[in-house]
């Protein structure tokens, strides 16, 4: 996958299908994208990562959501809520992303939580949406917002994603946009890319070495 | 007043942008004036003042946007953040950055969907709707009426499995 937009809401949860969704976003320079509500699916090389979102901010719902989606094949990705919260699910085994963190307290998102996060693999998604939507001081404190995250990502290395979290054709945004979008809260294009590219190590992480032969 | 020597105008760069959806069809002040205001929201009085942003050619599917050299980069991004124009939600996607409008128009030829279809009737369950129906079986289906008119991005293998 060279290129995911790590959250999209496909109809029910949008006005656009997910066969739309994918004819429009390979027009965009995408190969994958993971649709929240529906599931998995592959075609002509491109992939629909079904996704499951947890908006909760309950410990419980997490756990059995991470148990139905314990085959592994579907992205977990869970609403962020205050320090405690956000300590219990990253180590929850099976959540794969946390989004969100600009809508939560500032102290939501700490230095321990971001080393948890890497060690745990667990990504950090940047949602786009707001800096397209809002405008004015809401902006302003987003992006400062995902800039301190972005501070603690560069000293912690743990995984970023970019999603546009569209809910129509006419949100989803092109790879370039993203990338534009991103260096506003300083992703750099190099990052930027990766972290497009960051789905595929979320779902099939790599394992211990294996001695062949 | 005399136009000065070409040695000593400013350098232009010209932005493509592809409008969606296609049947919105905005006016060029209308999009003059969400640029604007996208580029002032996001990057500032001065940085705009700098960009010298015009719209210098629109139609249905894309529009010409120019600006100073150097300063396409932040257009770009700004163009991104446009969601809305005349209460239609509508997304400007930068194409192509060219330092002449005819180098543009020439690209536009190439990837020119073609013109706007006409609207189709089609029902759903009790609900009558206008579908457009574009090449690569995307259609556009949007509801008839007055008031909260709903907007539904399907393809040909959705209608037919409704």
């Amino acid at each position: 996958m060279i290129a995911t937009d790590a959250t999209v809401f496909p109809s029910p949860l949008g006005n656009t299908s997910v066969r739309r969704m994918v004819l429009e976003i390979r027009e965009l320079g995408f190969d994958s994208i993971v649709a929240i509500g529906q599931t998995g699916w592959e075609i002509d090389g491109f992939t629909v990562i079904g996704g499951t979102l947890v908006r909760e901010p309950q410990v419980k719902a997490v756990i059995n959501a991470a148990r139905a989606n314990s085959s592994g094949t579907g992205l977990l990705v869970v609403n962020a809520g205050n320090n405690g919260f956000n300590r219990a699910i990253i180590q929850i085994k099976g959540v794969h992303v946390i989004r969100h963190l600009h809508k939560t307290e500032k102290n939501s998102f700490d230095h321990i939580i971001a080393r948890m996060s890497a060690e745990n693999h667990v990504a950090i998604d940047i949602d786009l949406r707001p800096l397209v939507i809002s405008r004015g001081i809401w902006r302003q404190k987003t992006i400062q917002r995902y800039k301190d995250i972005i501070g603690l990502c560069e000293r912690f290395e743990f995984p970023l994603t970019l999603s546009s979290n569209a809910r129509s054709v006419v949100e989803l945004k092109s790879v370039r946009e993203m990338v534009n979008l991103a260096s506003l809260v300083g992703i750099a294009e190099p990052d930027a890319r990766e972290a497009l590219a960051a789905i595929r190590g979320l779902i099939t992480p790599c394992g211990p070495v294996q001695v062949v032969g | 007043m005399k136009p000065r020597p070409p040695t000593m105008r400013d350098k232009r760069r010209y932005v493509l942008a592809r409008i969606t959806p296609l049947w919105v069809c905005p006016e060029t002040k209308s999009l003059y004036l969400v640029v604007q205001e996208a580029i002032t929201s996001l990057w500032g009085d001065a940085m705009a003042a700098g960009i010298q942003m015009a719209i210098v050619y629109g139609d249905n599917e894309f529009c010409i946007i120019r600006c100073r050299r150097g300063c396409e980069g932040w257009l770009e991004t700004a163009l991104s953040t446009v969601s809305c124009v005349n209460d239609q939600c509508i997304s400007l996607r930068s194409y192509a950055v060219s330092g002449t409008i005819h180098a543009l128009k020439r690209r536009i030829e190439k990837c020119r969907k073609g013109p706007v279809p006409d609207a189709r009737e089609l029902i759903i369950g009790e609900r009558i709707f206008e579908a457009y129906y574009f090449p690569g079986q995307k259609v556009d289906v949007l509801e008839k009426g007055f008031k909260s008119r709903e907007l539904l991005f399907l393809t040909e293998t959705d209608i037919e499995e409704m």
